[in-house]
């Protein structure tokens, strides 16, 4: 009898999903991350016939299986667990269950690292394009946020930790802004020097991005630098008692658990206590100003408005965060996109209409060109001559002569606006030379 | 459908289960039948009329083989094997036989034939064999034939056996398809229960981690494959192959069992084997007995001259070998087993005597290589990886590349499992595990906890990954 018992318990085991599915008598939650469901399949004779109907059945079923959330967790944690592999997601697991992206990493070990003629070219338009707007009254400053393989190394597995003195996008890009007198604030090494001084996180341990503390200790450090550059004077912050104290992963605040929330784990990791500082944003005194910015970054800038409103309270109302030079974003507590594109607005106007144009990259988005923002602006006030267009044709020419005739034929007018920006793009950098 | 799959895990099988266990005794054959109906189906309709259309004609042909006598009987026989045999060379073989004689001509300089592509049914290969032997097993008078057509098509079509084996042959379950009470106990289906989750957790867990690798490294170029990585997919690939296809017949086992049916065993630790002999003792027995007894036996078996016995091993192999694919790289596989067999009754055998437990290295190492020609999608393609795993070429001393501590866990774990029932007291335990058909309460309830904790780990693996699939389905 109790051997029946066994057997009826292990088919029950086994109906259990079905029944799930058809009741969902236990509350399963929802999966964190992006992926779809597939529709429920219209049945018919040829779909039968092709097995395309059971195909489509089969996935319907898959996704809508009972206990399918709890299975996937479960996969997840012995995966997390036992062999330090974060599920279904391209993160990698460090010493400490710290969390990384791979770009940060492949970026440190140098992996993208540019030719430095090319990284030359790129610093000098940006020189070029800091001294147009400089021209206008405004001030331009690139901000380099720091990158947190960089930053704690020694938590990378050591498989990925590379070899001391490799040449990396972060050392060509610094050296050459410097022997250009570009305008830099490196938050780099001042994360480096934070990193034994400060008492406090300066990363977390699940997210990518600077942890609330350091991103509001790098706002400070941003607000005393532009104050320099600006010979302005920024309505005071001031710290109000000890940092609030966080140690709940539901609890942590805007990036700083979003690696850790996809993982989908059957139990919620503790996470590494993080401090939250209590600032007093006060009024704007006599000789203080709020002035006009235009923020050009990467996910790093979050950090200067979902912790705490510097950008809100420390920039005046028309300050906007164009994110990837391609959304326009006004700085909220939360994702506040305005619907505008960067692409449909009036540039000069834009520029013009500012006190400064900060551009926040971290390391491994050096390799992007800003995402255009330099090239827009430069050939806003470089606008090409006839003559430059003559020779830019000629180019073009040249290199559709060199050009396969596959790749010609394959995409014809999207081969002929590629072959023309590349001639461009090469006419621009001879011009430089 | 395949067994690892959400809809026959959670769907089809307890709702077959309940079906099945509160029918009457008499009406256990339908409830089977008409799932097995319904899971070949699932595959396709196109080919379940070709397939029905086949059953009905052998029966028939059967029937009347079995009254008939003499000359009249062997021309019965003579008729279905050459039935089933045409079935199958039509719908696995002719494309290979056009793409070479397509290729051959071009050589001569003519023109490229032109054909529509004929697809192949699934499980074609596992159930002309067991029309066969039922055929031979009647023509023999082994077994009378079935009285009812419903138990013959039941005998043929049973779902857990039928796409990829074992290879049931008739005689083995004959008495089984009328009366199973016997075997109708709970002890009986724990067992049966028991034994699927094993093969579940090997084909999810174990086969599937390593064929995700495996099939990285053999999908690169061999010209640029250093010699490690090479040797690396290749065992990747070994274990891979063994815990899918055992897995698989584990699967089917259990299955049978629970429904009352005994299928032999398909696999016994092939890789503890000292000889290429013994590996194929141990590797799927049920393929091997069938060629052992309808293929090597009438063409003189061990009693004949030794040349003429070799050419027999041969011919058995290398037909083996193109029973697996149309290719001509399991032709070749094939014959590389039977050279190795040759070499055994030469001088191995006696040579690995004197090695005792040594002998199973290089045994394993030769049937790696083996298992490169199988796995390779051509000849050309087969021999280049072996050529770089041999080290000819262009030296390339690279590190291997990363691979998670799942992949190496897995892979010790299936090498663990692989090799340590060559202690003799670890097999007799694995045996007696296996075998068992009466459980003590204690006992009963340890099998149903790792029976439920394998369920829940092999189910966390299949809703978790994309990477599910069986290698012998395609044969």
């Amino acid at each position: 009898m109790f051997k029946r018992l066994l057997l009826g318990l292990l088919v029950l085991l086994l109906l259990l999903p079905a029944l799930q599915a058809r009741l969902r008598f236990y509350p399963e939650g929802e999966l964190a991350g992006a992926f779809t469901r597939a529709p429920h399949p219209e049945f018919s004779w040829e779909g039968l016939q092709s097995t395309a109907y059971q195909e489509a059945l089969g996935r319907y079923v898959e996704d809508r299986l009972g206990f399918r959330t709890l299975a996937i967790r479960l996969h997840n944690q012995l995966s997390f667990s036992l062999f330090r592999v974060a599920g279904l997601t391209d993160l990698t697991v460090g010493e400490h269950e710290v969390l990384f992206q791979p770009g940060p990493i492949a970026t440190y070990a140098g992996q993208d690292l540019l030719d430095e003629a090319e990284v030359r070219f790129r610093v000098r338009r940006l020189r070029i394009v800091q001294q147009e707007l400089a021209r206008r009254g405004v001030k331009l400053l690139f901000v380099l946020a720091p990158n947190k393989a960089r930053f704690q190394p020694e938590d990378l597995p050591l498989r990925l930790r590379p070899a001391p003195g490799i040449l990396t996008n972060y050392d060509l890009f610094t050296r050459a802004m410097r022997a250009d007198s570009l305008a830099l604030l490196d938050l780099v090494p001042v994360f480096a020097r934070w990193k034994t001084t400060k008492p406090y996180p300066l990363f977390p341990r699940a997210g990518t991005h600077w942890s609330g503390y350091g991103a509001t200790l790098a706002a400070d450090t941003l607000l005393r630098h532009l104050e320099q550059l600006g010979g302005l004077r920024f309505p005071q912050v001031r710290t109000v008692g000890s940092p609030r104290i966080i140690s709940s992963s539901d609890s942590l605040l805007a990036t700083d658990n979003d690696l850790g929330w996809p993982l989908n784990l059957l139990w919620q990791r503790e996470a590494t206590p993080l401090a939250y500082r209590r600032l007093a944003f006060l009024p704007p005194q006599a000789g203080q100003t709020r002035p006009s910015a235009l923020f050009i970054g990467d996910s790093f800038t979050w950090g200067l408005m979902q912790f705490s409103p510097y950008i809100q309270r420390e920039f005046s109302e028309d300050t906007r965060f164009w994110y990837y030079n391609n959304e326009v974003h006004l700085p909220d507590s939360t994702y506040h996109d305005t619907g505008e594109r960067v692409a449909k607005l009036n540039l000069q106007q834009q520029l013009e209409s500012r006190r400064f144009v900060i551009l926040l990259f971290t390391e491994h988005n050096l390799k992007d060109r800003e995402y255009g923002f330099t090239d827009q602006v430069y050939r806003l006030y470089h606008p090409l001559t006839a003559t430059d267009q003559a020779a830019i044709d000629q180019l073009a020419q040249k290199l559709t002569r060199e050009a396969s005739w596959e790749e010609q034929t394959k995409d014809l007018e999207g081969f002929q606006q590629r072959i023309r920006a590349k001639a461009q793009d090469l006419y621009e950098r001879q011009l430089l030379q | 459908m395949v067994f690892s799959s959400t809809l026959f895990l959670f769907y089809f099988l307890p709702g077959f289960l309940l079906l099945y266990f509160l029918a009457p005794a008499r009406f256990k054959n339908v409830v089977a039948l008409v799932a097995s109906l319904l899971f070949y189906a699932w595959g396709g309709l196109n080919f379940l009329a070709l397939f029905l259309a086949s059953v009905v004609i052998n029966f028939v042909l059967i029937r009347f083989m079995d009254k008939a006598q003499n000359w009249q009987k062997r021309i019965y026989l003579i008729l279905s094997i050459v039935l089933n045999v045409a079935m199958l060379f039509y719908f696995k073989y002719a494309n290979f036989f056009l793409e070479n004689v397509s290729a051959l001509g071009e050589a001569a300089g003519s023109s490229p034939l032109t054909w529509e592509k004929v697809v192949l049914p699934i499980g074609i290969s596992f159930f002309t064999f067991e029309k066969l032997t039922y055929t031979i097993d009647v023509y023999r008078g082994v077994n009378k034939p079935l009285r009812s057509f419903w138990d013959f098509m039941l005998y043929i079509m049973l779902f857990p056996k039928m796409i990829a084996g074992p290879i049931v042959r008739f005689h083995e379950i004959a008495d089984q398809l009328t009366d199973r009470t016997a075997f109708d106990t709970v002890d009986q289906k724990l067992a049966g229960l028991f034994r699927f989750m094993i093969g579940l957790a090997k084909k999810v867990l174990i086969a599937n981690v390593l064929g995700e690798q495996a099939d990285a490294i053999f999908s690169l170029s061999p010209a640029e494959l250093p010699v490690a990585q090479a040797w690396l997919g290749a065992v990747a690939y070994t274990f891979q192959i063994y815990f899918d296809f055992s897995g698989y017949s584990d699967m089917a086992i259990g299955l049978g069992r629970l429904m009352g049916f005994q299928f032999p065993e398909n696999f016994n630790n092939p890789y503890i084997s000292r000889s290429i002999t013994e590996f194929w003792q141990r590797w799927h027995i049920t393929l091997g007995r069938w060629m052992r007894d309808y293929l090597y036996i009438p063409l003189g078996g061990n009693r004949v001259k030794p040349a003429r016995l070799y050419v027999n091993l041969w011919t058995v192999f290398i037909l083996s070998g193109f029973w697996h694919g149309a290719a001509w790289n399991f032709i070749a596989w094939g014959a590389y087993h039977g050279l190795f067999l040759v070499l055994d009754r030469l001088f191995l055998l006696r040579l690995y005597r004197k090695l005792g437990a040594l002998s199973i290295l290089p045994t394993f190492v030769i049937t790696v290589v083996g298992w490169v020609l199988f796995r390779a999608e051509t000849l050309a393609g087969a021999l280049a990886y072996v050529s770089r795993m041999l080290g000819l070429g262009v030296n390339i001393t690279a590190a291997l590349p990363y691979y998670t501590r799942e992949f190496w866990f897995t892979l010790v774990l299936a090498a663990v499992f692989s090799f340590m029932a060559a202690l003799p007291r670890i097999e007799r335990w694995e045996i007696r595990t296996l075998a068992a058909s009466h459980f003590s309460v204690r006992a009963a309830a340890g099998i149903t906890a790792v029976t439920a904790l394998l369920l829940l780990l092999s189910m966390g693996y299949i809703v978790g990954s994309s990477f599910n699939p069986f290698i012998y389905f395609r044969f």
